[in-house]
């Protein structure tokens, strides 16, 4: 009679028998490993040919994104900025030591800093930063320098031509953006409207300590200059180094 | 255990060496499990083949989630399992049973002569596939009831009951015949 452990331990010893016992015959033997390293072989060389393309498809992508990118940010920059920021300050007026100048809306939320380093400018747009490849137009540094020969008055410089902008560490000039970028055309304008003043005959007023050039800003802001400054400016700062 | 993990990171990294190993370590216990499922020798080198070669194929690809010799185990089961019914033999002839192979090759105990052994491959060839398989698995290859109800993908409770019918079934022939 056989009981369940008897019949396992039975089997057990039957199966294990019959393992020991297995034998592949000579030929097959060696076919199976034969056909099995063919298989393996082709399966590597398919892994390969599989990353291969992965790695093809990849590239392919990654410089259609950089085209598309570039196409986007080539069509924002044309179609809102580009032909209406026509500013060649900081590319020939500003050292290496200089900073930068800013344009500003009173809110805050339109700003663009040319970096005089990399000739190269970026905007924000509440408060993130947009990095725009900005072709500036030609240089119109003679309206900056009209502007600090004006302001030679001001600052009681002695003679026009010997500033220099190297002599700031940093000119700030704060308008307001939105109504310059509406009314104003571009930055040129703005310039061109001081030197206007200035051929004029225009004066600023001496009163004002030369330390607290803001109060230019609030002259430009509340007198009737030409040009309608005053719609646009909204701070003027300059930092001596 | 370990030996395996390493043997199939070779595997990945393209070592033809670690394929052979692995084939040398294994073969045996495959074709022993195809042999006693299929009581055919020719069918169940056949079947060690496609196996193994389907194995290979998988190279860099392979992903194992349990350990190597289960997984091999349970890929030639179900192979065989996957077989035409027609092509198995379902109905064994005693007569066909090859004894001369027990004769020549097993090394059995006193507790099992040439006649016992030809009643035990009779009675397991008369169990179902199913419950014939999970005898094999865990008595032969020492495969626990969860590996192998992971591999099939079928409930464990599903598996021990099988190999208990199995038993019970082996119990009864086994009584009748000796």
């Amino acid at each position: 009679m056989f009981n369940v452990k008897k019949t396992e331990n039975l089997i057990k010893e039957y199966l294990h028998a019959k393992k020991n016992a297995a034998i592949f015959s000579t030929s097959m033997d060696k076919k199976i490993l034969s056909d099995s390293l063919d298989a393996y072989e082709k399966s590597n060389i398919s892994t390969k040919s599989v990353h291969t393309n992965i790695y093809k498809y990849s590239v392919r992508a990654a410089v259609l994104i950089i085209i598309i990118t570039g196409f986007i940010i080539n069509h924002i920059s044309k179609n809102n900025f580009y032909n209406e920021i026509t500013f060649n300050i900081i590319q020939h007026t500003f050292s290496d030591k200089t900073g930068s100048v800013r344009i500003n809306s009173n809110d805050g939320e339109f700003s663009i800093i040319f970096d005089n380093k990399g000739k190269k400018g970026y905007v924000i747009i509440n408060q993130e930063k947009k990095y725009i490849p900005l072709k500036l137009p030609n240089i119109t540094n003679k309206y900056l320098e009209s502007f600090l020969e004006m302001s030679a008055d001001y600052f009681q410089f002695d003679k026009v031509d010997n500033i220099s902008l190297n002599d700031f560490e940093r000119i700030s000039i704060q308008i307001n953006a939105e109504t310059l970028m509406t009314n104003g055309k571009n930055i040129n304008n703005f310039f061109a409207s001081l030197i206007q003043y200035r051929n004029n005959g225009g004066v600023f007023p001496t009163q004002y300590n030369g330390s607290e050039f803001a109060r230019l800003a609030w002259h430009f802001s509340n007198q009737n200059t030409p040009g309608g400054i005053a719609n646009y400016l909204t701070n003027i700062e300059i930092v001596c180094p | 255990m370990f030996e395996d993990k390493w043997l199939i990171w070779k595997l990945r990294q393209g070592s033809s060496d670690a394929l052979c190993h692995i084939y040398e370590k294994y073969k045996k216990n495959m074709l022993a499990l195809a042999h006693a499922l299929l009581n055919d020798k020719t069918l169940a080198e056949d079947i060690v083949h496609d196996c193994f070669v389907s194995f290979a194929g998988r190279g860099k690809t392979l992903e194992l989630k349990t350990c190597l010799k289960s997984y091999l185990l349970v890929s030639v089961a179900n192979r065989i399992k996957n077989l035409s019914r027609d092509n198995l033999k379902s109905d064994v002839d005693i007569d066909e049973i090859e004894i001369a192979d027990l004769n020549s090759a097993i090394p059995l105990s006193n507790a099992i002569n040439i006649e016992l052994a030809g009643k035990i491959d009779s009675a397991m060839q008369q169990l179902p596939y199913d419950q014939r398989e999970i005898i094999s698995l865990h008595l032969q290859h020492g495969l626990k009831f969860r590996e192998i109800a992971s591999l099939q993908n079928v409930s464990i409770n599903t598996i021990q009951s099988r190999y208990r019918y199995g038993i019970d079934k082996l119990r009864t022939l086994l009584d009748e015949k000796v």
